[in-house]
């Protein structure tokens, strides 16, 4: 058993902010010890309700944070917020900007903000985020808001981590039709149509509206959409009333627990795939069989198809 | 398998609306494979230490060209002191005058770097220092 594990479990626990923020690192570097640390404090997660935002780059979702979390730390709340920002593919490295539409926050009591690179996550979300979610529940806060890059497709996992999605957009992109086209109608409960005092609000609202009615939805909640200018505040307390309305309609309707399942089974998915990426896909690379396999591929001699399964099961 | 990163914090404070420096310098880290958490213009000693402790960075960046880094500078380095982060790689730079660069790297910092620098030279030392 890992000593600094148990020391930052305990005092994640006693709600010592130094021990959140040193076990945040521990589990998003999966440094010795991560596993130990999560069990650890587990038996005091507490649930508490989840609020994902996402939306393209530069939409307004740090601005928009930022006054959600100031209204809802001014009701006596206790917030954890993690912003996710790009890894760059080329150097590995990020810049983590969220902060910059966030500093009043800073320093403030019952506030916790940590910036998280996405480190190649496929799905917009690493599995860090998902134990880094546990880390502030064992803390205890009463609320997690989740800003998430949203890239159209890629931008499916918060509805796994989140009990209510925003989707945020603004006009004038240019790809207004292709980014709802790529399944973000699917993904959210609440709609918002940023930077309002910008040209072709009207028609994007309008857009959504439409498309939003034209498609049955699953369950009795039907997806408002919501005009604001967040630089300036308006309609921000709207959109607010809109999230705590989702939420009484999750607890009304029971799906919170659904939704509860469906993060732990992400969760534990994630951590088996992280295992077997370890244990199976870690001691093949560079091997000789590999070497072969590359080789044979690049002769157009067999599919990589074809290898991976003989590397699996070591038959044709 | 672990996957560690240097997480550096790059802050601006007091009034001094001089950006462009500490956005070239953020970007060349980035480059470096380093994840930068900037936090933007004119933000308070309390504020910056708090997003370092909340970050958990290893390494904290000043950037003044306005002429007010003493002050706010040491206000920053002794309030990671008195929070028990003085193990913080603390730097700083921009247009900073050669005897406050003495006095500031005796009262905390570990070093002020001058304009022209290049960012080669600052990538060079957060790695060593980071890995020593
Ligand atoms: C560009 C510039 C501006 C631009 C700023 C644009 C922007 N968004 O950044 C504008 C036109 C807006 C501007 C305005 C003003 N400016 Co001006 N400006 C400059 C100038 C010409 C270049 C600065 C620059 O961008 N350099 C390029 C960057 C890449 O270099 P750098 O910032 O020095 O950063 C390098 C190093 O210093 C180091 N570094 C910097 N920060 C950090 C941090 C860390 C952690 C590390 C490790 C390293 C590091 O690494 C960088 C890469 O090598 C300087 C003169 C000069 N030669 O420096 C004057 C200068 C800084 N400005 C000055 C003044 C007076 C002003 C104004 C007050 C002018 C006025 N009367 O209106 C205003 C104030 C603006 C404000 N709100 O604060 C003075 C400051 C005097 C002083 N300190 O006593 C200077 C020195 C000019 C002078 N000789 O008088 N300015
Ligand atoms: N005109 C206008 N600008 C806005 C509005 N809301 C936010 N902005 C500006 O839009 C820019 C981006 O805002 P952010 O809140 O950083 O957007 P973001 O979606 O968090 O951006 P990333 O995290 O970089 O993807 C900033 O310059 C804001 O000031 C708005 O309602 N109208
Ligand atoms: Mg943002």
């Amino acid at each position: 058993m890992s000593k600094q594990a148990s020391h930052l479990a305990r005092g994640i626990i006693q709600g010592k902010e130094k021990a959140l923020a040193k076990g945040l690192t521990m589990v998003e570097n999966r440094n010795d010890g991560y596993r130990e640390l999560l069990d650890e404090i587990y038996s005091e997660v507490k649930n508490c309700p989840i609020w994902g935002l996402t939306g393209a780059p530069g939409v307004g979702k740090s601005t928009i944070t930022n006054y959600l979390v100031d209204s809802l730390a001014k009701s006596g709340e206790r917030i954890g917020v993690i912003a996710v920002d790009p890894t760059s593919p080329f150097s590995g490295g990020a810049i983590l900007g969220d902060r910059v539409r966030m500093m009043d926050l800073a320093g403030k009591e019952g506030i916790f903000i940590r910036s998280m690179a996405s480190r190649g996550a496929l799905g917009g979300l690493s599995p860090a985020i998902m134990d880094a979610v546990s880390l502030y529940q064992a803390f205890g806060v009463d609320r997690i808001l989740v800003e998430t890059v949203g890239v159209g497709q890629s931008e499916t996992d918060i509805v796994a981590l989140a009990d209510t999605v925003t989707v945020i957009m603004m006009p004038g992109t240019g790809d207004d039709v292709q980014t709802i086209k790529a399944g973000l109608l699917e993904i959210g409960n609440i709609f918002v149509v940023n930077k309002a005092d910008l040209q072709g609000a009207e028609t994007l609202t309008g857009l959504l509206q439409s498309m939003l009615s034209s498609k049955n939805s699953p369950d009795d909640w039907a997806p408002p959409v919501l005009k604001l200018i967040a630089s300036t505040g308006q309609n921000l307390d709207k959109l607010l009333g809109e999230m705590h309305r989702h939420q009484d309609f999750l607890k009304k309707s029971n799906q919170r627990e659904e939704k509860e399942k469906m993060r732990n089974e992400m969760a534990l998915k994630m951590h088996l795939q992280a295992r077997f990426q370890d244990l199976f896909l870690g001691p093949l690379l560079g091997t000789s069989e590999w070497e072969q396999a590359v080789k044979s591929i690049g002769r157009r001699e067999r599919s990589p198809a074809y290898w991976a399964e003989k590397m699996i099961t070591g038959s044709d | 398998m672990a996957q560690n990163k240097i997480r550096v914090l790059i802050a601006k404070p007091g009034l001094d609306g001089h950006d462009r420096g500490a956005k070239v310098l953020a970007q060349a880290l980035r480059d470096a494979g380093m994840e930068v958490i900037y936090t933007g213009l004119r933000r308070t000693p309390d504020q910056i230490v708090s997003a370092a402790i909340q970050e958990d960075v290893q390494v904290v960046g000043l950037s003044s060209l306005s002429g007010a880094h003493n002050n706010l500078f040491q206000k920053v380095a002794n309030l990671l002191q008195e929070k028990g982060y003085e193990d913080v790689l603390l730097i700083g730079g921009g247009i900073i005058p050669e005897k406050d660069r003495k006095q500031l790297e005796k009262a905390g910092f570990d070093r002020i770097f001058s304009p022209g620098t290049s960012t080669e030279d600052i990538v060079e030392y957060i790695k060593d220092k980071v890995n020593e």
